[in-house]
């Protein structure tokens, strides 16, 4: 599954020229059009510390910041993405805890879905697969701030690698290199916590 | 072959139902409009500070480099040594 391309509007960069140019109606707009984009990056790579609100806008206030720096050369939604990701990623690394998942922490649903893996069951209940999500944003958690942006954009997300070179300025090979050792790490974590259950 | 359990549970997270789109709260706007000025001056002053940072490094490295070319320069290698050695002994005997 690929993330939906974002659509551009051609109406956004006019409103940040407008912005710049101390327009204040425009600036309220553009923050209006651009909170579901914004809203949607932050929920997904916040850190556990830091309310999704106050995160937002501090990547508005980066987007404001630095929006003379807009050259218009990239549909703005692209531009205003690689700036919330960015921010995420600064929000994570000054996250210092990276909490341990543990057999025994696992919610009912979680267990569930850990369980009809390991038998290769599907897990078809809708509550089962909210539990997977969750259970699966937990164990990024464990791992590395890159890492876990770069496995929630492809894995969860479902982006291709060019989409997250795009919002990341990573490159091809850096991406899957980091990419395959982080998913190893994963397997890793998912493994002992089924030898956990089994204990 | 050993079945992939993390691909197997991204497949079944992917399949979780999406959020609803997220509603601006109310007043979210005049917030982020208050602050611009603190996250521009914000902004300034971490792009100064990386400047600081560079420069810091670059001095740390020149730094590094000059002393190393003066101690390599300034340490008379064996042969010096036996010149000053034989200078010195000749001044020695000379009345």
């Amino acid at each position: 599954m690929s993330a939906p391309p974002v659509e551009a509007k051609p109406a956004l960069a006019a409103l940040a020229r407008q912005a710049l140019a101390q327009d204040e109606s425009a600036a309220r707009t553009l923050v209006a059009e651009l909170y579901p984009l914004v809203m949607k990056i932050v929920r997904a790579h916040r850190p556990r510390r830091l309310d999704e609100e106050d995160l937002a806008q501090m990547v508005f206030g980066r987007i404001f910041a630095h929006l003379e720096q807009y050259s218009g050369g990239v549909p703005l939604e692209h531009w205003v993405s690689r700036i919330a990701v960015n921010t995420c990623l600064n929000a994570l690394r000054a996250e210092q805890r990276r909490p341990e998942v543990r057999h025994a922490d696992l919610t009912e649903e979680e267990e569930a879905v850990v369980e009809k893996l390991a038998a290769s069951r599907p897990a078809d209940d809708p509550a089962e697969r909210v539990a997977a999500r969750d259970l699966a944003q937990r164990l990024l958690e464990r791992l590395s701030p890159a890492d876990r942006l770069l496995l929630t954009l492809l894995d969860l997300e479902g982006c291709s690698v060019d989409e997250v070179r795009q919002r990341t300025g990573w490159n091809q090979s850096l991406i899957k290199v980091r990419a395959f050792r982080a998913r190893r790490k994963l397997r890793g974590q998912l493994h002992e916590l089924l030898e956990g259950g089994k204990r | 072959m050993k079945p992939d359990l993390w691909d197997q549970l991204t497949r079944v997270a992917r399949q979780a139902p999406a959020e609803p789109n997220p509603e601006m709260p109310l007043g979210f706007d005049t917030r982020v409009l208050a602050t611009m000025p603190q996250a521009v001056a914000d902004e300034d002053s971490l792009d100064l500070l990386r400047l600081l940072r560079r420069a810091l490094a670059c001095a740390a490295v020149l730094m590094l480099i000059s002393l190393t070319v003066r101690f390599a320069v300034g340490t008379p290698g064996p042969a010096n040594e036996l010149a000053y050695i034989e200078q010195a002994v000749q001044l020695a005997w000379t009345p």
